[in-house]
């Protein structure tokens, strides 16, 4: 193990939470072992322009007795990744104030992160549960009498928690499971938000689909196979620029599913076009 | 352990950088205290770069190899109007590229337009880790808020290329609110009009403490601060060819020094009644320099202006209908972009609104506010520290109608959360030249809807889908955005296979496409090409190549 004598250190300890920060100047690393000791040391901020040993020993030796610090190498140029045994590394000068807020910042970055996701992820499961079978006020966790300032209080809240910015730390696929939750709370909120949406869903009356699968071919507009098979040769007479020919089908395709209003607006939509 | 997020204003005119630090939003400064940057490059004849200040005052000297402006090009299609008209102004060569994109062509090389945002890009990133003293890899962008999937994908690809990861793209009116509304507890509605160098954009939004949700987005992307200057200029030729008969239209390089003289004189105008400027231009067949004595009055500018601020009135008609809201009903008004300095806009805009602005906002640095601190926000819920970590989650009983109970303990903390819109509808082209429209314009991000497609022939192997964009139900009238292939389809008798296609539009605005086999339920392939974007090969070829070195 490498002894660096007391001239050699300019070593900066900084015990950044509690007796605040800065203290300056030559340090043995004998004293430093004695001070950590009685008090908790957070961070060790080397300057490159260390002579012998070099900044990576001195740093390395100094582990053992502050084996909570945060290595800070302080260098006169940025440098990417000071590596082993430096967690950091930081340009000096900058102006105080982000000094101090970057090595706070390391020396958060270099305790074992506490972070459990377990809690959201049993969350996001919990309310994923028969999630197309939930109304929208279930979705939202409020009463059918709600008032639109609950209606929105709740999605804020739930937005807060289930957003996909809310979750970047999770992994993908809870982070998928949480998206597919969010969509549902969305679509819950705008539809309760509505006067009008709100009073249609109330009365059973599905509001205007928002995702579903639309017709591709003129025939899966139909469940009628004779409507169908006309809707099959109107398509291709369209295709093929026979637009008069098209407009046949399409009304004898309509006469055979005279409900359907797939059929009569495409009907439409082609009689009217130039 | 990453250094700081930083956010970054990439505007057209001029970039700004800004860091969240002690919980404090800072707008970077450089070497010189200087905060706002140009978005100007020069490429000297050694191949290296300059940019900001110094590359702007090469503009009137070498205007083949100083690019300015270089955002009205991001993620167009080479054949895009825009281009077209970019061609015509700009004194640097717009070229096309083998991929139908525009190139710059200087001094024998090509550069996209994103290889040019990016050396932008990189120089603010070095102003910030020389503030910073640490290495910036992080970043959060913005971009105008009617900027589409393309020109969004661009401006990513423009920070990969600065080696930046772009944890967000942010739409810049949402960050002026973020900036204005953060921490403050409003509850309130609100209007962002933005007016900056090259873009305007109106959005409205509704702040609920430190939830942000936009009502609704419009913009124009060709309507900005050097419409000004350019209706200036035309002044300043009119009158050079009434007093020596000579247009300078036809003078090279002239239109590029006119061009900063008639920026000097807008902005004189926004503090004093009269401007002036001489004018100094050889005239064939004269001897030396005719000099133009050139004197304009803050009237005679309103009225050569006034169509300008106009023609934003008609963009914010359209965001007002879209929220359902009259321009009264807003209840506060936030300026941003440095045209809301002219008089003549907030004069009209206020009339418009019936409300006086915001005035402690700068409307030159509050959009990189914004960006970073949502960038610090996402870091916080990326990285929750010790005291604003996950509370313990509580989770009652779903089964049942529920009644007021609280849902969950949710991770609130104190960072807000942008809930923004998306600004075009998205569709595909149908038999017979129409759109079937997947996702609405002004639908909250992040949104996902599916269509069905069915095969149309027997064994077909591949299913080809123009994607659009647009309001209109004829195709036509739609802006390619770009064309999705499914391809490797399994074999089968025609309609038997069933493709459900999801269109996601994330919460940066951008577009995801993931499909699957319904009676396999296998995953389909799919590839998006967009016009105007690169393609991912393209990206990692550039990715492979460093930008021409900075000279400083």
């Amino acid at each position: 193990m490498v002894a660096p004598s007391p001239q050699m250190i300019e070593a900066v300890i900084a015990p950044l939470l509690g007796a605040g920060f800065a203290a300056s100047g030559a340090v043995d690393p004998r004293e430093i072992k004695a001070f950590s000791a009685g008090a908790r040391v957070d961070a060790l901020l080397v300057t490159e322009n260390f002579p012998r040993p070099s900044p990576a020993q001195l740093a390395t030796a100094l582990r053992g007795a502050l084996p909570n610090a945060a290595m800070i190498l302080v260098t006169r140029e940025v440098v990417a990744a000071p590596g082993d045994p430096f967690h950091g590394a930081l340009k000096f000068p900058v102006p105080d104030k982000v000094f101090v807020s970057s090595v706070a910042r390391l020396i958060r970055a270099a305790r074992p992160s506490s972070t459990d996701f377990r809690g959201v992820q049993a969350d996001i499961e919990v309310m994923s549960l028969r999630l197309d079978d939930k109304s929208h006020y279930e979705i939202l966790g409020v009463a059918p009498d709600a008032s639109i300032d609950d209606v929105t209080a709740a999605y804020d809240r739930l937005s807060l928690a289930y957003h996909p910015d809310r979750l970047r730390a999770l992994d993908e696929a809870s982070r998928e499971k949480a998206l597919a939750l969010y969509l549902r709370i969305g679509a819950a909120y705008r539809v309760l938000r509505s006067p009008n949406d709100r009073m249609r869903y109330d009365a059973g009356v599905e509001a205007p689909p928002t995702s579903e699968a639309g017709p591709q071919t003129y025939a899966d507009m139909s469940r009628v196979p004779t409507a169908r098979k006309y809707l099959d040769l109107a398509q291709k007479a369209e295709i093929a620029g026979n637009r008069a020919m098209a407009l046949a089908h399409l009304r004898f395709a309509a006469t055979q599913d005279p409900d359907n209003q797939l059929v009569q607006r495409k009907l439409d939509e082609l009689a009217a076009a130039p | 352990m990453s250094g700081r997020i930083v956010g970054i204003d990439l505007g057209t005119s001029n970039t700004v950088v800004c860091a969240v630090v002690d919980g404090e939003a800072i707008v970077i400064p450089d070497n010189e205290g200087q905060k706002i940057q140009p978005s100007v490059v020069s490429f000297l004849p050694d191949g290296r770069t300059i940019v900001g200040r110094q590359a702007k005052s090469r503009m009137a000297i070498d205007p083949l190899n100083t690019i300015y402006s270089a955002k009205r090009l991001i993620g167009r299609p080479f054949y895009a109007p825009e281009i077209n008209l970019a061609i015509s102004k700009y004194a640097y060569q717009i070229v096309r590229g083998s991929d139908d994109n525009p190139k710059i062509f200087l001094r024998g090389r090509h550069y996209s337009i994103e290889e040019v945002q990016a050396i932008v890009l990189r120089h603010v990133k070095k102003i910030a880790e020389n503030y910073l003293g640490e290495p910036v890899t992080r970043a959060v962008i913005t971009v105008p808020a009617n900027f589409n999937e393309a020109q969004r994908d661009a401006t990513k690809t423009a920070g990969q290329l600065a080696g930046l990861e772009v944890l967000r793209i942010l739409n810049e009116p949402t960050a002026a609110a973020l900036a204005y509304g953060y921490d403050q507890q409003y509850r309130e509605r609100i209007a962002v009009y933005d007016l900056g160098g090259g873009t305007f954009d109106i959005t409205i939004l509704e702040l609920r403490d430190n939830v942000f949700e936009v009502l609704a987005t419009a913009g124009d992307t060709f309507l900005g601060g050097d419409d000004f200057d350019h209706r200036v200029a035309q002044l300043i030729v009119d009158s050079f060819k009434t007093e020596f008969g000579y247009d300078m239209n036809s003078a090279p390089g002239a239109m590029q020094r006119l061009k900063a003289v008639a920026e000097r004189v807008k902005t004189t105008l926004s503090d004093q009644p009269v401007a002036s400027a001489m004018v100094k231009q050889m005239v064939p067949g004269h001897n030396g320099p005719s000099t133009l004595d050139f004197q304009l009055t803050r009237e005679r500018f309103d009225q050569a202006c006034m169509d300008i601020v106009q023609q934003t009135f008609v963009v914010c008609d359209e965001a007002l209908k879209l929220a359902g809201l009259t321009s009264a009903e807003v209840e506060r008004l936030v300026l941003v972009g440095g045209s809301t300095r002219i008089p003549l806009v907030r004069e009209m805009v206020e009339n418009y609104f019936f409300k006086q602005p915001l005035i402690n906002v700068n409307p030159d640095e509050v959009v990189a506010v914004g960006a970073a601190i949502y960038g610090f926000g996402l870091e916080e819920s990326y990285e929750p520290s010790e005291d604003s970590g996950y509370a313990p989650l509580t989770s009652g009983d779903y089964s049942r109608v529920s009644g007021t109970q609280s849902h969950a303990s949710a991770p609130q903390g104190r960072a807000p959360l942008l809930i923004d819109v998306t600004p075009h509808a998205l569709g595909v082209a149908t038999v017979g030249g129409y759109v079937d429209v997947i996702i609405s314009r002004n639908a909250s991000i992040p949104t996902r809807m599916t269509r069905s497609f069915a095969t149309s022939v027997d064994n077909q192997e591949v299913v080809r889908l123009n994607i659009l964009e647009g309001e209109s139900r004829v195709a036509a009238e739609n802006r390619l955005l770009g064309e999705l292939v499914l391809f490797d389809i399994r074999p089968a008798k025609r309609g038997e296979v069933r493709i459900d296609v999801s269109f996601e539009i994330n919460a940066d605005g951008m577009l995801n496409v993931t499909a699957r086999d319904t009676v396999t339920n296998q995953i389909q392939q799919t590839r998006l090409s967009l016009a105007g974007g690169l393609s991912a090969a393209q990206v990692s070829e550039m990715m492979q190549h460093d930008l021409p070195a900075s000279a400083f």
